[in-house]
């Protein structure tokens, strides 16, 4: 027999009372508040998130659109400046001229 | 006792009201949930959701040049400016401030101001930055609205082959129609919840279907050699004061097409402007024509590939040829006695080439239903009596008469009357000779265009085999006498070896009784070099009113586009 076991047999008045949370209606009904708050802070969290990306997408999708409204311009002012009209304003404008001869080397 | 009674009936009385109150609720219940429901429902989710398309972008068209891909058909956002004349509260004002911006005349927006109309459009087309500067004016009742519209960079050069894109988005007359469900792709939809004002709300019932873009493609045309023909039609339809005129040029190796024009054209970034609607079609592909002599290089192959004659093979001219009783002579009345068929072509003899039809049946000295079967089999095999299937909106299908049709419409056909072709049906015959006897089916299309590269490219197709090699040579041959000793002289050329035929064609009258006095079509088809062609090239010029035949309308403009081609395929001269 150890020390121990024997130090209990000799106080055998000994009880230990065990802790007990006792729940009422109105602790039950806090609880669900607070549960019911915390759910709604966290939904209201993920709306304003939602919210604010939405915000973003709105924002990245307009630039998109203003971006793809320029590259459409840009493709527009390229295809005037290299057009026939255009090349020969430049022509006339930088004194070249149309070659007529066309010499072949003969190849030995 | 009393008392009771009437505490009892005020309780019953009490219940029955309140029953019957529920009874009714309950009802409407019903009425509202069972038997309205779906309509109710349906009522709601229109009220409460929007469908936005989205539109989907039109692909573009491009040629190949050394530099890379070029755009010829690009996409152009612009504005339609339109007025509501009720909510305009200063008229003057709103009049000079558009002029400030737009050349509309002043009387216009004033027409427009004063109408009773609610919505009336000014224009159609209005630049962004036009668009953005009107904005900034903040002028009550004028309202701007977007929408997509097409830009041709190179203007009219190339209206006719690629058509253009009316205000509905669809694309009218040329490539633009012929390929419009691929070039225009899908449109996407946004179908959302929308809160009461109509703005759209995020939902988990939202749903999207994102927009198809349409597919780009690169056409076989070449920018330069398309201005070259462009400034011969053009030169050719005033010097002549001719009606019109056309230009193709095609690789016969391939079928591309390198070079299609006609005379006069339209600028399809103002085709709101063209008022002459004729103006739209691409008459190279959609306008019939009695081809004339050029036909006969055609009655000459079939003569050759069948074995029944030869270039040397001698005929007496004796000026005419009688067919069922109806005479038939050669143009002017010329005749020139014995001739080969190498003479047929050169000079151009209607009596030959009916003789070349006789002996193409069972008795050489009339014309058999033999001869018409083995002729008739022959134009079939050369493509003719269908269309050639070019990307090109309003191809129009030639007419050949059956081989049961009367002796004298065969020898006429023969020499190219009574039958009907389109340009592009011509070339891609004659086409046939110069392709060592094999039939490709001409294209427009080079391929898609995916990330500014070149996919798909587009394969030859080879429809038939119609001829011998042999016979093609020999036919390309004699063809070479026209240009060295005959009516196409005008495009002879130092080292090269052209070969063609003029053909002057009469006009049939629109009542079908004969043909018109003073009109005729000048024409001239051709290939070079005639050993190795590189190009086929057909020039058509209508009604012109100077004297002449087709050596002086049609062969000139011949001659200037056959001298860039030399250079453009580099082909040196090699007598």
């Amino acid at each position: 027999m150890t020390s121990a076991t024997a130090g209990l047999r000799r106080n055998q008045n000994f009880t230990r009372k065990k802790l007990e949370f006792q729940t009422g209606p109105i602790s039950i009904g806090l609880m669900l508040l607070g549960l019911i708050i915390l759910l709604s802070l966290l939904y209201l969290n993920q709306i304003t998130k939602t919210s604010v990306f939405n915000y973003k997408i709105s924002n990245l999708q307009a630039k998109q659109n203003t971006l793809e409204t320029s590259k459409q311009k840009l493709q527009i002012e390229a295809a005037r400046v290299q057009s026939l009209a255009s090349a020969k304003t430049n022509a006339s404008k930088d004194g070249l001229v149309k070659t007529d001869a066309v010499s072949f080397a003969t190849a030995r | 006792m009393q008392t009771n009674f009437r505490a009892r009936w005020r309780v019953y009385a009490l219940t029955v009201l309140v029953v019957s109150m529920w009874l009714v609720a309950l009802g409407r219940l019903f009425y509202v949930q069972a038997i309205k429901g779906q309509e109710y429902s349906a009522k709601a989710i229109s009220q409460q959701s929007r469908k936005f398309e989205i539109p989907a972008h039109r692909g573009l068209v491009y040629i190949n040049e050394a530099s890379g891909l070029y755009p010829i058909a690009l996409n152009n956002e612009v504005y339609t400016l339109a007025i509501d004349p009720k909510f305009v509260k200063d008229k003057q004002k709103t009049v000079n401030k558009i002029t400030e911006v737009l050349r509309i005349p002043e009387k216009d927006i004033n027409a427009v101001l004063n109408s009773s109309s609610r919505y009336i459009e000014l224009s159609k087309d209005i630049s962004t930055d036009q668009a953005t500067q009107l904005k900034k004016m903040e002028l009550p009742g004028v309202i701007l609205q977007p929408h997509a519209s097409r830009f041709y960079s190179e203007g009219p050069l190339f209206s006719h082959v690629l058509g253009y894109v009316n205000d509905d988005g669809k694309g009218q007359y040329g490539f633009e129609q012929f390929s419009n469900d691929d070039l225009a792709g899908q449109n996407g939809q946004y179908n959302t919840t929308t809160d009461a004002r109509g703005v759209p709300i995020n939902s988990a019932e939202n749903t999207l279907v994102n927009p198809k873009d349409g597919k780009s493609y690169v056409l076989t045309l070449d920018r330069g050699l398309q201005a070259v023909a462009a400034e011969a039609i053009k030169t050719a339809v005033e010097s002549n004061k001719a009606e019109s005129g056309s230009i193709i040029v095609m690789e016969p190796s391939t079928g591309a097409i390198k070079a299609m024009v006609n005379y006069p054209d339209y600028d399809p970034n103002a085709f709101r402007s063209v008022k002459d609607y004729s103006l739209f079609s691409n008459k190279a592909v959609s306008s019939l024509f009695e081809p004339g002599s050029g036909f006969k290089v055609l009655t000459m192959a079939a003569g050759l590939d069948s074995g029944k004659v030869t270039p040397t093979t001698k005929y007496d001219d004796t000026g005419e040829i009688v067919v069922s009783g109806k005479t038939i002579k050669n143009a002017e009345n010329h005749k020139f006695g014995i001739q080969t068929m190498t003479d047929v072509i050169q000079k151009s003899l209607n009596t030959g080439v009916v003789f070349v039809l006789q002996q193409l049946g069972t008795d050489p000295k009339k014309i058999t239903p033999a001869s018409k079967q083995v002729f008739y089999d022959y134009l079939q095999k050369f493509g003719l009596g269908k269309v050639t299937g070019i990307e090109q909106a309003g191809e129009v299908s030639s007419k050949v008469k059956l081989s049961t049709a009367y002796d004298v419409d065969y020898a006429n056909m023969s020499f190219g009357q009574g039958i009907s072709v389109n340009s592009m049906q011509l070339v891609s015959a004659v086409g046939v000779i110069a392709n060592k006897g094999n039939l490709v089916k001409p294209h427009l299309i080079a391929g898609e265009v995916q990330n500014d590269q070149v996919v798909n490219p587009y394969k030859t197709q080879l429809v038939r085999n119609v001829m011998s090699a042999e016979a093609a040579a020999q036919t390309a041959q004699i063809m070479t006498q026209v240009v060295e000793h005959g009516s196409g002289y005008l495009t002879r050329m130092k080292g090269y070896s052209i070969a063609g035929k003029t053909g002057t064609a009469q006009v049939p009258r629109a009542d079908g009784k004969g043909y018109e006095e003073n009109k005729n079509i000048g024409s001239f088809i051709g290939f070079a070099p005639a050993d190795d062609p590189k190009f086929v090239m057909f020039v058509r010029v209508d009604y012109p009113k100077v004297e002449g035949f087709a050596e002086k309308t049609a062969v000139p403009a011949f001659a200037t586009v056959a001298k860039e081609l030399f250079r453009y395929y580099q082909v040196p001269p090699t007598q």
